[in-house]
């Protein structure tokens, strides 16, 4: 019984970094209508914390929270200079997508210029101490990463129900030529979901930073994986995108334990490939 | 803006535009004159090598070493022997493709007979057409394919085969009876595994690849655990390395790593916490310590004011080691004379005696087994 579990636990590492990526990047894309490959730069997160922490010797909690904000920052400014001025030129989300790898690129060079292209891990742990568990190891900071995808779940979900931002964000989801007849300065909001989006993929390059180390282009490896487990999920759709994620680590992992790890990375995409072909709106069903 | 506005900014862009050409062409000029006024006497031979690095991008750390160990080189070169050796240096981000057109670009545009390169996925990139033009290159390419490039590819570095093959003996003859072995999925790993599998006398219970780029090795170690090996043979590089040995201390996993060459790295210390160091061999080239190497170390540091770069020393020895060929024909620019003075060469440089075999691979270079203590690696006995 002792090492099944030990997998469960590796599974719920993994599949809450990915869960992490697809709640930002269903955020930005219920409201924008496309693929937003800028959603890599989750190692901005992971980056500054490294720095905040490592050479100005900030407070744990207090590196964390900056580099969340930074990344917001990141993705509110890329919005400003890049995607705004194309959604007031009417471009295409094809057009979007590929302004948004140029962002990720850019980004991704800066931060190798900045901090070089070596990998790293974190100077120390967040939390120190292990936790046995029916014969499986986790580390506490382990504990916090597999939480805190349902600590923003439950963030969000408080935000759209019980506030008038919520509200806003879904009318502009469902329709936002008529939520700009009712007065709602569209272009302005979805900056402010950028942000949010943005520092909560700045929080999955943080919680995997702490779970493996960081290195300029994790975010786009994060990223791919992110994407899978979104359109598994059904793609827009916030609670699906975390089942997706625990499905696909499932999966994964699995797989690496029956077969080798070298499939990791096929069967996910054998996956991708299946619901696309089966079931293109995801595997669950949105109420509407 | 209005415009007269824009047309003042238009006109500064093309000053500005006009200007930069002019700087960047006179900068060239002075540079050609300076190197033939204030070249050397005319008694001089001069010759031209051509380096393929990684100078920016993912590779920068070690392309950047390398440049600064060939120019310690060549200075070397130029005060000891009538050669004056000119470098033209590419970028390659040690990218194989960006490397062939590296090569194609000195070859067709400068003439360019004499190449080095540092990776093994670029001397495999360009020895097919080196050969074919029968010009010569030398390297620090350690893949066990390189032996079979032909006879104008030289390297100063053992190859991986050779690595495989003294893992395979010295870790059985540590007492390892059991092993299970996780490599990394590219040339390097799937080399160095073949050599073990095929040389270990013992049981190998487990194979496991990873990704390069891998990230996510819980559920592989926890795999490995669960056949209780004597020992994890672990052949991969630094990033991967770094988070697999990192997750291994999470995962308390106390079984002794055998590591290839790869992560025996300073960064490794650094990047790994100390709990997951423990019982850690790593094979490395036997290093060489005599004079040769402190002279180049010593330089190194009073010119760039910073340790060697890993590596940089094997890169100085392949150019004194082509310089000292070269220096043995009448015409240095005869690559068909340098390249059968090369089979014949007999030096010690930085790294230590250098004899090439048959194949143009260094001749068998044993490898000593390291361990870390108090977070320096030691000589494991």
């Amino acid at each position: 019984m002792q090492v099944p579990f030990q997998l469960i636990i590796n599974m719920a590492i993994t599949a809450s970094s990915y869960a992490l990526i697809t709640l930002g990047f269903n955020l930005i894309y219920r409201n924008t209508k496309f693929f937003n490959m800028s959603h890599g730069i989750a190692m901005v997160g992971g980056y500054v914390v490294f720095f905040a922490t490592s050479v100005l010797g900030w407070n744990i909690f207090l590196s964390i929270f900056s580099g969340i904000f930074a990344s917001g920052i990141i993705g509110y400014w890329a919005y400003v200079l890049v995607f705004l001025p194309l959604r007031k030129r009417k471009a295409s989300s094809m057009t979007m997508m590929i302004a948004s790898i140029g962002v990720l690129s850019i980004v991704q060079s800066i931060v190798a210029f900045l901090f070089t292209n070596k990998f790293q891990t974190m100077p120390n742990d967040l939390l120190i101490g292990k936790t046995h568990i029916a014969g499986g190891i986790i580390t506490n900071t382990q504990i916090l990463i597999i939480f805190a995808p349902f600590i923003v779940l439950l963030g969000m979900t408080l935000l759209y129900k019980k506030t008038s931002f919520g509200k806003i964000a879904e009318s502009i989801a469902d329709n936002e030529n008529l939520a700009k007849i009712v007065g709602i300065n569209t272009d302005e909001f979805i900056g402010y979901i950028f942000f949010i989006g943005s520092a909560i993929s700045g929080l999955s390059g943080i919680s995997s930073g702490f779970s493996s180390g960081i290195e300029p282009g994790m975010g786009s490896g994060l990223f791919i994986k992110g994407i899978i487990a979104s359109i598994i999920g059904g793609i827009g759709n916030i609670r699906g995108g975390i089942v997706g994620s625990f499905l696909l680590s499932f999966i994964e992992n699995i797989v690496a334990w029956k077969i080798s790890g070298e499939w990791k990375d096929i069967i996910s995409f054998i996956m991708l490939i299946a619901v696309l072909i089966l079931r293109p709106t995801g595997i669950i069903n949105e109420k509407k | 803006m209005n415009k007269p506005t824009k047309t003042i900014i238009a006109a500064i862009i093309a000053i500005l535009v006009i200007a930069g050409i002019w700087m960047v062409s006179t900068k060239d000029h002075t540079k050609k004159d300076t190197a033939t006024s204030n070249g050397k006497p005319a008694a001089q031979k001069t010759v031209t090598i051509g380096a393929i690095l990684g100078l920016t991008g993912e590779a920068a750390s070690y392309g950047q070493g390398a440049q600064k160990g060939i120019e310690l080189a060549v200075e070397k070169i130029k005060r000891e022997k009538n050669l004056d050796v000119q470098m033209v240096y590419e970028d390659s981000q040690m990218d194989p493709k960006k490397a062939v057109d590296s090569f194609q670009k000195l070859t067709s545009l400068k003439d360019v007979k004499y190449f080095t390169t540092m990776s093994s996925g670029e001397m495999l990139a360009i020895c097919p057409l080196a050969e074919s033009k029968k010009d010569v290159l030398v390297g620090t390419g350690s893949s066990s394919a390189i032996t079979n490039c032909g006879d104008y590819t030289f390297r100063d570095m053992p190859s991986d085969s050779f690595q495989g093959k003294e893992m395979a003996k010295k870790i059985y003859d540590r007492g390892v009876r059991k092993v299970a072995i996780m490599y990394i999925n590219n040339e390097y790993g799937t080399g160095i595994k073949d050599e073990f599998t095929k040389n270990f006398q013992g049981e190998i219970v487990a194979s496991e690849a990873h990704d390069p780029k891998g990230t996510d090795f819980r559920t592989q170690l926890t795999k490995v655990k669960s056949f209780n090996p004597d020992a994890i043979v672990l052949i991969s590089q630094l990033s991967e390395g770094s988070a697999l040995l990192k997750q291994k201390g999470e995962l308390e996993i106390s079984i002794p790593i055998y590591t290839s060459e790869g992560l025996k790295d300073e960064n490794l210390i650094k990047n790994v916490p100390a709990e997951a160091l423990k019982n850690i061999y790593s094979f490395f080239p036997i290093q060489y310590s005599g004079k040769e190497s402190k002279e180049y170390k010593d330089n190194y540091t009073q010119k760039f004011d910073e340790d060697y770069a890993a590596f940089s020393d094997y890169m100085y020895d392949t150019i004194l080691m082509l310089a000292d060929a070269m220096d043995k024909c009448v015409n240095p620019n005869d690559a068909e004379c340098v390249k059968n003075k090369l089979y014949e060469i007999n030096i010690t440089g930085a790294t230590g005696k250098i004899v090439l075999d048959k194949n143009g691979d260094l001749e068998a270079k044993t490898y000593d087994l390291y361990t870390i203590q108090n977070n320096q690696f030691v000589a494991a006995n």
